[in-house]
């Protein structure tokens, strides 16, 4: 497989005034694509820390983060987010001014995408998602939590990158919400070939991913290999 | 991003409205604050055309206005001064007609003469009219043509008609320091061609008048042709513009440091019936204009914190507002927007909003009609100016914002 993103030595120091804190120390891994990665850690672990890394909001203070092969230092990392990297939130974040449908549309009409297409495009992804057609015209406020998160990844992929970053996206939900996102990233991983990456508490999350990694104290660790996936465990 | 700000400002009406609103309020007040000002400077403009400050050059103790001896050096610095109008003078000789001796002037100088530079300089009496010959009028008193007026009652006795070239022995006065001993002495024979006439048919009044005027320039000449001192008997002028009235005395004192005049303090001088001192009627003028002066002062005092807090309630305002709008503001940046174009798309949407409060705020000041529409617009344009510096400040502090902090916080 393909490695899409690939960290080498990866630190990275919060600055105060008074203080700084390490919040990685020397990570290194990989993320390949067609596969599900799971991140899990206490709070303050800095998992979160190393997706916004991976997102592009922010550069190691020390190692290198490469996407194929270019470090991200290089990388215009606005336009990286804009076309190939996309982040799902616990919280949804979706654009409350805006439909569903039109929340979808935003990232298309940001690529300059007409219209039209975007509209198109957008129904598409939402199908894709498996949003009843009557929420399209709906406010994020009057959908539920689980249809919310589900516009957020079609959202996500509207974008066109391969690359799902999702920081606890069933943190909001009640478990039969969790077991359709879940599917949905999978989904993504294994039929789409998208590299999907979840940072997540949750234990059934983590058991879904091909490849779980730790985090604790800055330190990433593996936790469980692709291979090592216990038997009666199947992939989503 | 321009279809997010058009949808933003469409489906946030409280808070689109509320920034019209505040725009709005905020350049009607400005409009009544400048207007207040522009009222005051107009109303001091109109006091400076309506309250003419009348000047007269008097002897130095300030008791006599007519019948002093007002220098041509004094007249030409006047004649020179940019800071007056309407100058007037004149000055007292007496003729007679033909050619005659000076031993014989008794019988003959029997003409008063006015020799003033405008027709208004001489007081005639009501009902007395002055007519001109066809291709005359009274701007001749302002050249220096041998021309002269003779009363209607004196051309008929002397059978004269427009156009005689009549003959005039000219003598003038001269007095001595203390005004009690006066001299009268000749100028000299001069021709004066007949252009018209003051008509006393209608007269009741029993005043004396001059029998015959000439104009200032035309005597002043023949002065100067003979080397006799010539001096004027009354002079006095307006303040060309009562609001440089600093100007005005500084320019009255430069032709005193000539030794011309000096400005009429009145007491302590010594008496003397030479035109040296200058009365200034400017008493109502200052009381009135001081009032005004100070009024424009105190309002225009606080131009400054007016723009000061203009600033800072657009940067409160768009401040609040965008920390109401933070988290939206992360997404945009994590969907990929660069942070200077995530705040463009800020700042066009409130420059939508204040431009749209300040075009409400100019239309209700133009209704009201206060003003004149360019001032407005000059407020409205400060206004808007202001408060969008102040939204260009909180915005531009809130790029600063680390967009994935603030959407994993929860």
């Amino acid at each position: 497989m393909e490695k899409i993103i690939e960290a080498v030595n990866v630190s990275y120091i919060y600055q105060t005034k008074y203080q700084k804190t390490k919040a990685l120390s020397e990570v290194s891994c990989s993320f390949e694509r067609g596969k599900v990665y799971a991140i899990t850690g206490k709070s303050g672990s800095g998992k979160s820390t190393f997706l916004s890394l991976l997102a592009g909001l922010d550069v190691p203070a020390e190692g290198t983060l490469y996407i194929e092969g270019e470090d991200i230092r290089k990388l215009n990392r606005d336009e990286y987010r804009l076309n190939r990297a996309s982040v799902i939130y616990q919280a949804f974040h979706l654009f409350p001014l805006l439909t569903v449908q039109e929340n979808v549309m935003f990232p298309m009409q940001l690529q300059h995408i007409p219209a039209r297409e975007a509209k198109m495009r957008a129904q598409e992804y939402l199908k894709k998602v498996e949003l009843p057609e009557t929420l399209y015209k709906k406010m994020p406020g009057m959908i539920s939590g689980g249809e919310q998160q589900r516009v957020a990844i079609a959202r996500a992929i509207a974008s066109g990158g391969e690359i799902l970053l999702a920081d606890e996206p069933t943190g909001n939900l009640d478990s039969q919400n969790e077991k359709v996102i879940v599917e949905l990233l999978c989904k993504l991983a294994h039929e789409d070939n998208y590299v999907v990456i979840v940072v997540t508490h949750n234990e059934a999350v983590a058991a879904a991913a091909d490849v779980v990694y730790g985090m604790s104290d800055g330190v990433l660790t593996v936790v469980r290999e692709e291979a090592e996936r216990k038997s009666g465990e199947t992939k989503c | 991003m321009y279809h997010y700000i058009l949808k933003s400002i469409k489906r946030q009406k409280s808070r689109s409205v509320l920034v019209i609103l505040v725009n709005g309020v905020l350049a009607i007040l400005l409009n009544l604050y400048f207007g207040l000002i522009g009222s005051y400077q107009t109303q001091l403009a109109d006091l400076a055309a309506n309250t003419p400050i009348k000047c007269t050059v008097t002897n130095p103790d300030g008791t006599m206005e007519v019948g002093i001896a007002v220098s041509s050096d004094t007249l030409r610095g006047l004649q020179a001064a940019r800071q007056i109008r309407d100058l007037d003078y004149s000055t007292q000789l007496k003729a007679g007609y033909g050619v005659f001796e000076e031993a014989d002037r008794d019988a003959n100088l029997n003409l008063d003469v006015n020799v003033v530079n405008k027709i208004d300089s001489t007081v005639l009496p009501e009902n007395i009219k002055v007519i001109y010959q066809e291709g005359w009028d009274e701007t001749l008193f302002a050249g220096a043509e041998k021309v002269c007026l003779l009363k209607k009652s004196e051309m008929e006795e002397q059978g004269f008609v427009y156009g005689d070239e009549i003959p005039f022995t000219i003598f003038y006065y001269r007095y001595d320091d203390k005004r009690r001993d006066v001299d009268i002495l000749e100028l000299g024979r001069v021709h004066l061609k007949l252009v018209g006439q003051v008509d006393d048919s209608d007269s009741v009044e029993s005043r004396d008048y001059p029998d015959m005027l000439v104009p200032f320039q035309t005597v002043w000449d023949e002065f100067e042709e003979k080397q006799i001192e010539f001096t004027a008997e009354a002079v006095s002028f307006y303040v060309k513009d009562p609001l440089a009235l600093n100007a005005f005395k500084e320019e009255m004192r430069r032709i005193g440091e000539l030794g011309l005049l000096e400005i009429y303090k009145g007491d302590g001088a010594k008496f003397s019936y030479k035109g040296s001192a200058l009365y200034v009627q400017d008493g109502i003028f200052i009381t009135m204009a001081g009032r005004l002066k100070t009024a424009i002062r105190i309002l225009s005092a606080f131009l400054l914190p007016m723009g000061i807090l203009v600033f800072i309630v657009g940067y409160v305002i768009s401040h609040l507002l965008a920390n109401g709008r933070v988290k939206e503001f992360a997404l945009f940046r994590s969907l990929g927007v660069g942070a200077p174009c995530a705040v463009w798309g800020f700042w066009c949407e409130q420059f939508v909003l204040v431009l749209a409060g300040n075009v409400i705020g100019c239309l209700t000041a133009i209704l009201a009609g206060q003003q004149e529409i360019q001032e407005i617009l000059s407020v409205c344009g400060a206004a808007f100016g202001g408060y969008m510096l102040g939204t260009t400040v909180a915005l531009v502090l809130l790029a600063k914002e680390k967009p994935l902090e603030l959407l994993m916080s929860e």
